[in-house]
């Protein structure tokens, strides 16, 4: 089988249009998961036992599922309920979900690797103990936080390719359709790994660009 | 404090022990380790929670949580052993976050106020050096300045100087020295008897959760009442 140049771009425009499907889908899902995750983990450390409870709750049933499954719960059991999603925003709601569950692990060990020392020094202070969490340890765990969150957001974003099933116009699902429309195949899959490592690969870099200026 | 009651298993770290301290007044607080020192003066911000008994900070009950033990931790600063600086952040910025964010103060008057504070404790001219490229005796002389940016009426001592290198304590002590002479309310524990011969107005000897004796600098070192704390002496002076 041979590689065309002519081929490869034929099916560059739909491919970058689906690009563009898969990084809003990734910023906005990766935006609210990094919102909500601190507060999530925070909640789990010390907040009151039902927020605890709750929290547990929700991480060890989303990481015992595969993000498949979560994206059918959106998708198919939540409109029981009156929640309906469209697919484009099926996938933010779940890739979140997966996302702050991954997050809230990576925050809670990187605050308690800090040491009791940080947090009384806090509390002495005078700051609540959620002022102490959200204010004095969760900026200083963030050095910490950083590289092991950077892995598990490659795999939120690399996991959306799994949204092709709800068909959303994303690469991997526009990828699918335009092997089985024109019987162009290697040009196609090469341009869709293209597209992903180029954007996990913005990710990396812009983690990589936060993590120098918190050096210390 | 009245009857501050502290187990931790079986094992009581605090028994029944009451406590007072005049405004002003220095009082070190020494004895063998484990005999509660620690643990008794981190019950008065509450940083340790004890079973029983009452600490009371003029005139007001210091509470086992909420709004008044968080206004009431403001007003007293601590000073730990391991320093505690926030390392992520510059000395200034260590000294400024407590009336910053906890007192509303602005930006400006803040590091005016953090720069008068680090003069006093001769620090200067590190403001704006994170708190790993300063000495262990620099970096406890910040954290004195950062307890007292929140104007406590009273600063506490946890074994302030027990990690630091010989020539870096002498630093740290003068610097208390200086603020207890311009009257300040401390209490210390240390185990540093030429500081408290020097500074305390009173010392306390604790040996197995229990104060068993308490005297003014001269009588405590010259003429000591327990057959413990003649031990405890006789152990530390002795060389």
């Amino acid at each position: 089988m041979s590689v065309s140049l002519t081929s490869f771009l034929e099916v560059m425009p739909p491919l970058l249009k689906a690009a563009v499907v898969t990084v809003e889908i990734s910023v906005l899902s990766l935006a609210f998961a990094c919102v909500i995750a601190p507060p999530l983990a925070i909640a789990r450390m010390i907040g009151p036992w039902p927020a605890r409870f709750a929290v547990s709750v929700l991480v060890e049933a989303v990481r015992g599922v595969p993000p498949l499954v979560v994206i059918a719960f959106v998708y198919f059991a939540l409109p029981a309920i009156g929640l309906t999603f469209n697919g484009f925003w099926t996938g933010v709601a779940a890739l979140t979900v997966v996302g702050a569950v991954y997050a809230v692990d990576i925050v809670r060990s990187s605050i308690e690797s800090l040491g009791r020392g940080q947090k009384e020094a806090a509390l002495a202070l005078g700051f609540s103990v959620w002022r102490a969490y959200l204010e004095i340890l969760f900026p200083q765990a963030l050095k910490r936080i950083l590289p092991p969150l950077t892995n598990e957001l490659a795999n939120v974003i690399k996991a959306s390719a799994l949204l092709s099933v709800i068909s959303v116009n994303e690469i991997s699902h526009v990828g699918h359709g335009l092997i089985f429309e024109t019987f162009i195949v290697a040009e196609v899959i090469i341009q869709m790994a293209i597209l992903y490592l180029v954007i996990v690969g913005c990710l990396s870099a812009l983690s990589r660009a936060l993590e120098r200026r918190l050096a210390h | 404090m009245r009857g501050i009651t502290k187990s931790y298993g079986a094992f009581k770290a605090l028994d029944a022990v009451d406590l007072d301290l005049r405004r002003g007044e220095k009082l070190v607080v020494c004895g063998p380790s484990g005999s509660g020192k620690s643990t008794l003066i981190r019950c008065i911000n509450r940083l340790e929670e004890p079973e029983s008994g009452l600490v009371t900070i003029e005139g007001q009950k210091v509470g086992a949580g909420g709004a008044e033990l968080i206004a009431l931790r403001r007003r007293v600063g601590m000073v730990f052993q391991q320093f505690n600086l926030f390392p992520h952040l510059p000395v200034i910025d260590n000294i400024t976050i407590g009336p910053r964010r906890l007192k509303g103060m602005g930006r400006a008057e803040a590091a005016d106020r953090a720069i008068a504070l680090l003069e006093r404790v001769k620090l200067a001219d590190q403001a704006h050096k994170l708190p790993s490229q300063l000495s262990g005796g620099q970096q406890q002389r910040v954290a004195i300045a950062r307890a007292l940016a929140m104007e406590p009426v009273l600063m506490l001592f946890d074994e302030p100087t027990s990690a630091l290198d010989p020539e870096m304590i002498k630093e740290v002590l003068d610097v208390m020295l200086e603020l207890g002479q311009q009257g300040m309310s401390m209490i210390v524990v240390t185990h540093e008897m030429g500081f408290a011969r020097r500074a305390a107005d009173r010392i306390v000897f604790m040996d197995k959760g229990r104060i068993v004796a308490g005297a003014p600098p001269r009588e405590f070192f010259d003429n000591p009442s327990h057959p413990r704390l003649r031990q405890f002496l006789d152990n530390i002076l002795g060389h």
